[in-house]
């Protein structure tokens, strides 16, 4: 169970509290500038908060010591680069630092990334011939070889086509139900409905809601929220939605 | 699934390491047996067996252990703040002892021992290492450690400049400068002595430290949960440049240009690999000193060049090579 007790970023986060249980997905949505990254960086440890504790089964994970938060988190940055002209395969080995897996375990662990991303075509190229979309896919292979119980991915969908984007919202719903604790930043609110059970919505640094899809995503949240009017479809399969304006403010 | 690590590197490295010790074998033996045909390492009189073990032996263990403390700075300092062009004196450790030995010099701090102006050296690149971990902050983010180094760098040659300006005597002056370009010339056992211990304690740190130096392939933003005390690695990491780039600077004197060059030759060869690619610019950068000290050596001029200067006559050409060849990858890439 993580509990996020009134947590606050100087000029970034107000008081945001809420709890969460293993088996979950979570997603954070809100407009750019909402604090839905500070949110992560703090669950992640890297911001330390104002104020407030994050715990994780009573634990407070703020100050946990780095080899408890590696072990713990798997965490896919918003914006994740590489520094160095190497291959694939040498990047995931490169993510295995301080797990303490024998060669066997990694060799496991990285061939089975490699296949749960597609990537084997590519894993003995270079990580800086590949695309855009295929780098991000490296880098979520990279973030979650760890198998963290707590899995923070923050726009994990920027640049990878409606395949790969599927494919790692699947992949992550699925850690999800094997037991992790996950919890995604998004900007695509279908997305949102399709595959988190609940959804937390922050505007301006300030936490406003959190409930299922159908809860929170309300005409009059996203007229309010995101300052567009959409034409929006709500069925037992979760909320389809068509923006057709952007309401102008004063 | 085979082990593409296992593969690439007894692929490429074979013929390497073959050629590399060749060369240095080479060059180390040049280098003992410069400047008289007569004798190489078997010296036939007692006087030739006196130059090779008090004058031979120590200026090419010197220049070894310069090139590999260099190498491995370089390679480390690249390494940590992501930057192909970053080089030992970037962090302002060098400026700060040459800077002491200097002003030792000028002042006549000094004691009548040998050892008296490299441990004045080491502590003038210690207090520098002290004033960057002030000015750096507690956080020592990158960009800030990179801005201080920049700015302790500055002030170091700014004062060194004046010191030299200011020097009464021109001998002393010509004296200094050519110290400040790098020379291993008239350098004794006490010397190697310093080198030696500070060499084996920063290569140990640097080698505990080996993982964290490894994991700035990735973003910092990652570097929370990657299982690393981050300002404890980072501070290690710098003690360990600071004890590489000061012992060096102590015992040879302001050396340009391996400290940047031996990385790429590294990766020249293919070896990307950061773990893989400290070591072998340790390597590289040991060896190419020494064929440069040999050139110094054999080279027929009236006053023992400094090494600086060959160094950057031949560091130049190929950084202008490895900025066209990087040029032309983006042209084919883009």
């Amino acid at each position: 169970m993580l509990s996020v007790d009134q947590i606050t970023v100087a000029q970034r986060l107000d008081p945001v509290s809420f709890t969460a249980a293993e088996g979950e997905v979570i997603g954070i949505i809100g407009p750019n500038g909402a604090g839905k990254s500070s949110l992560l960086e703090v669950l992640v440890g890297s911001v330390l908060p104002q104020s407030g504790q994050v715990l994780w089964g009573g634990e407070n994970i703020i100050g946990a010591r780095p080899m408890r938060r590696r072990h713990l988190v798997s965490y896919i940055p918003q914006q994740p680069s590489v520094f160095a002209d190497i291959t694939v395969t040498e990047l995931l080995y490169e993510a295995t630092v301080n797990l303490g897996w024998s060669s066997v375990q990694q060799h496991d662990k990285i061939a089975q990334v490699l296949r749960e991303f597609d990537l084997q075509p590519f894993a003995s190229r270079s990580i800086l011939r590949l695309s855009g979309g295929e780098q991000r896919r490296v880098h979520c292979a990279c973030s979650l070889l760890n198998q963290g119980a707590l899995v923070i991915a923050d726009e994990p969908t920027a640049g990878l086509d409606l395949y790969h984007q599927l494919m790692l919202l699947e992949l992550l719903v699925k850690r999800a139900r094997a037991g992790a604790l996950v919890m995604i930043a998004l900007h695509d609110l279908s997305h949102a409905s399709m595959f988190c059970d609940r959804l937390a919505l922050l505007d301006r640094g300030q936490f406003i809601q959190i409930g299922t899809p159908n809860e929170v995503l309300t005409a009059t949240n996203l007229e309010k929220i995101y300052r567009v009017q959409v034409d929006w479809f709500c069925d037992e399969r979760g909320v389809a939605m068509r923006p057709h304006r952007i309401i102008d403010t004063p | 699934m085979t082990n593409p690590r296992v593969n690439k590197s007894a692929g490429i490295s074979w013929w390497w390491v073959t050629l590399f010790i060749v060369l240095t074998s080479c060059f180390a033996v040049l280098h003992l047996g410069s400047g008289d045909s007569t004798w190489w390492l078997w010296p036939s009189t007692a006087l030739d067996a006196q130059i090779l073990m008090d004058i031979r032996w120590p200026r090419l263990l010197l220049v070894c252990l310069n090139g590999i403390a260099l190498g491995l700075a370089g390679a480390v300092i690249q390494t940590i703040f992501r930057n192909p062009l970053a080089e030992p004196g970037i962090i302002g450790i060098s400026s700060g002892a040459a800077l002491v030995v200097v002003s030792a010099l000028y002042f006549g701090w000094i004691l009548p021992t040998a050892w008296s102006l490299p441990v004045l050296g080491m502590a003038g690149a210690l207090g520098a290492f002290g004033l960057l971990w002030v000015l750096a902050g507690r956080s020592l983010q990158t960009i800030r450690l990179l801005l201080a180094g920049v700015a302790i760098a500055a002030l170091g040659s700014a004062l060194l400049a004046l010191i030299l300006s200011l020097a009464p005597n021109p001998f002393a002056f010509q004296e200094w400068t050519l110290w400040l370009m790098g020379s291993v010339a008239n350098r004794g056992w006490e010397h190697v002595l310093l080198m030696l211990p500070s060499t084996c304690i920063a290569v140990s740190i640097l080698f505990w430290q080996r993982h964290f130096i490894s994991a700035h392939v990735f973003a910092s933003s990652q570097f929370a949960v990657l299982g690393f005390n981050h300002h404890r690695a980072q501070v290690a990491v710098l003690f360990g440049l600071t004890l590489l780039v000061g012992a060096s600077v102590v015992s040879a004197g302001m050396i340009g240009f391996i400290g940047l060059i031996a990385p790429h030759l590294v990766r020249l060869v293919g070896i990307h690999r950061p773990r893989a690619l400290l070591w072998w610019s340790a390597a590289v950068g040991g060896s190419c000193l020494v064929a440069v000290d040999t050139i110094v050596m054999w080279l027929p001029t009236r006053q023992e060049l400094p090494l600086g200067v060959i160094t950057a006559l031949f560091g130049a050409p190929i950084l202008l090579y490895l900025l066209h060849r990087f040029a032309a990858r983006e042209a084919g890439h883009a």
